[in-house]
């Protein structure tokens, strides 16, 4: 694992092991219909529009953005629950968009999506037992009697106590139903997992008590994440690198501090700034850059950058131009005509 | 600063199958005019059954089993269901969560916003629509006249959120209660709702009860501010005063919990162990006691009252932060 930058621009084959997961140039559109019976298709949600970036063996990578701004669609994209309209994803040395069929469904094992609602994710009529057995018997893996052993294994993992089996998901609390929903993921022995939201359904003490949770597992089986969040504070604690989504572009990308410290996109600053803060004397002296307007429609995007329209330093060059990603330091890169940081 | 609204040893009680849920166990607080109280805590602690007890809205089976509620004066409690209808909307009102689900999708949210004017003001359809086109503008709708024709599908999130408050303004109640007005909202535009909230009781001297989980957005809005714990008041200070000087440990475990901004990604999060008590049963002791690091004999021998030295802060705990064994903070609590 050597230099694994997001290289946007870079049209060569990837070297084998140099990212454990790589997206390159990343598109993806849900047609809009109108008419009962023709559906004719009046245009297009533009929820991925060229993304790229990577991801290394280990590492957690955090996904931010507002709601609608194309990082579930990615996410879903990762895991091939999804087609794309173009583009490769590549993950561990193989073009994973490319599969289909039995080969996808072997591979499929490697990647898996953890999901943000513990209420809605996990089905009321299975026990916790079956729940978890049955990505085994999807996959045809071992016996009834050595699934059997794993599931115990994998409730002792996550913190729950082996009678756990026998219970509907109804007689736990919000953070012991995350906890299964690890069990769930972890069931295959995953390489790479995709949690969409792990967090945000849940109240702040048992909050930390899952982020916590993900930190363990992850040393304990060389996990790598991605997790994609609304939240700035807890992918910022959780995460190594993060890439900031703006309207299904990625605007910045950058190791989690470095962005915090330095963010030179306005967008990645204005997301910063917005965090309630729990400290008075910091939160009432934000003074007024609350960044004004919601986000525009994904149908008609605005033209050039597509935060101009929000953007305190918008020039007229915004509406004309799209910025590429430009390097603002080691691994540091940001799509703006007028960074907040000089370019590096 | 006169009083809006007193609460005093309020016990809303809720009826179930098996057993009597205690959800609200005598809570007592104060809000003044043009004044935010703060009412933060867990889900399941309370806070919401307590606002919802000030306008009587109880899910089946919840009734107020003692106390008072009064409005300017008035007790609520013993009102029938036609005077709460002249008090809900009209003097108290209140900002749900979710805009999504508050609104009525059937109707143009004009027609929302005059349907409580016209009921509780005496005024006629074109002075009830004047008046919701000035709400509309007030809140900061862009292109009030057009939006006023909307159906709520139409708008955004954001937008949405903005009529809710457009709707509990309209007949200037004296109170607001704002139960989790940003919860289901992004964080640019939950700074944007929360920036209109603190203009508008600004400039409309109203009280207001903000109820949120969220320490973060507590910080910012709030004068004061009462931490919930197990349907009892835990701690209550200025907010200043809360986050500089906080007694109660839970009210410490809370904020240790929260990733902060300069938190060492290395170093664990603090969490609070275990969950809170089953409400059906409350135990005698120290509700937070099995949770508690500093807990002793005394905690879980007798419940601790509201106190302390300090009147303006009172606390209920045995073993305050920072005097009995406690001797580092948690975490990375400052």
């Amino acid at each position: 694992m050597t230099t694994t930058e997001a290289t946007p621009a870079s049209g060569a084959a990837p070297v084998p092991g140099a990212a454990f997961l790589e997206l390159r140039h990343v598109v993806k559109e849900f047609p809009v219909t109108a008419g009962s019976v023709l559906q004719r298709k009046v245009g297009s949600v533009k929820a991925v529009s060229d993304v790229s970036f990577s991801v290394r063996k280990g590492e957690t990578f955090g996904l931010v953005g507002e709601s609608g701004c194309g990082k579930t669609t990615l996410g879903r994209l990762i895991v091939a629950l999804d087609t794309l309209d173009a583009g490769q994803i590549w993950f561990d040395g193989s073009e994973f968009s490319k599969l289909h069929g039995r080969e996808l469904r072997h591979r499929r094992r490697d990647l898996q999506l953890m999901f943000q609602d513990p209420y809605a994710s996990l089905d009321p009529r299975m026990r916790v037992g079956t729940i978890i057995r049955e990505p085994l018997a999807v996959q045809r893996i071992g016996s009834r009697k050595e699934q059997d052993a794993r599931v115990r294994e994998l409730l002792q993992e996550v913190g729950l106590s082996p009678k756990a089996v026998d219970l509907y998901p109804h007689e736990f609390s919000g953070g012991q139903r995350q906890r299964i929903g690890f069990a769930r993921v972890l069931t295959l022995n995953p390489k790479l997992i995709v949690a969409d939201e792990p967090v945000s359904a849940l109240d702040v003490s048992i909050r930390s008590q899952i982020l916590n949770l993900m930190n363990t597992l992850q040393e304990r089986h060389d996990l790598t994440y991605i997790v994609i969040s609304h939240d700035l504070s807890v992918v910022k604690y959780i995460a190594n690198r993060i890439g900031v989504m703006y309207l299904g572009k990625l605007v910045e990308v950058g190791p989690s501090q470095v962005l915090y410290d330095h963010a030179a996109h306005p967008y990645t600053a204005g997301l910063i700034d917005a965090i309630p803060i729990p400290d008075p004397a910091v939160e009432r002296n934000k003074g007024d850059n609350t960044m004004q307007g919601e986000l525009p429609s994904a149908v008609n995007p605005p033209s050039g950058c597509r935060f101009r329209t929000r953007c305190p330093r918008v020039q007229a060059l915004c509406a004309e131009a799209e910025p590429p990603l430009r390097s603002f330091g080691p691994e540091h890169l940001a799509a703006c005509h007028f960074p907040l940081q000089p370019a590096a | 600063m006169a009083d809006v609204l007193e609460i005093e040893s309020l016990k809303t009680h809720i009826r179930q199958r098996h057993a009597v849920v205690q959800a609200v166990d005598g809570v007592s607080l104060t809000i003044g005019e043009g004044e935010t109280l703060g009412l933060v805590g867990e889900s399941g602690c309370g806070k919401t059954m307590t606002g919802m007890s000030i306008m009587k809205l109880l899910p089946p089976g919840g009734y107020i089993a003692g106390g008072q509620v009064r409005l300017n004066g008035r007790d609520l409690v013993p009102l029938g269901e036609r005077e709460m209808r002249h008090v809900r909307g009209n003097e108290v009102a209140v900002i749900f969560q979710d805009p999504m689900t508050s609104l009525n999708p059937t109707m143009t949210v004009g027609n929302q916003i005059a349907e409580g004017v016209l009921i509780h003001k005496g005024v006629n359809r074109s002075q009830a629509r004047t008046r919701a086109l000035e709400v509309l503008q007030l809140v900061g709708m862009p292109r009030p006249e057009e939006r006023i024709n909307y159906y709520p599908h139409q708008l955004s999130g954001g937008l949405r959120q903005r009529v809710v408050i457009a709707l509990a303004l309209a007949c200037e109640p004296k109170l607001v209660i704002a139960d989790e007005p940003t919860t289901a909202l992004d964080v640019t535009i939950q700074a944007q709702i929360l920036d209109l909230l603190t203009e508008l009781k600004q400039r409309l001297k109203m009280a207001v009860l903000l109820i949120t989980h969220d320490l973060g957005v507590i910080a910012g809005r709030a004068d004061r501010v009462m931490v919930m714990y197990a349907g009892k008041i835990v701690e209550t200070a200025t907010t200043s005063d809360l986050f500089a000087n906080r007694h109660h440990p839970y009210t410490e475990a809370l904020l240790a919990s929260i990733p902060r901004l300069d938190q060492i990604q290395t170093e664990p999060l603090y969490s609070i162990p275990g969950l809170p008590p089953d409400l059906a049963h409350p135990p005698t002791w120290c509700r937070f006691q099995p949770r508690c690091r500093y807990a002793t004999q005394l905690c879980r021998d007798s419940e601790p009252e509201l106190g302390g030295a300090d009147p303006g802060h009172p606390y209920a705990c045995f073993n305050p932060v920072g005097q009995v064994g406690a001797s580092a903070p948690v975490g990375a609590a400052t």
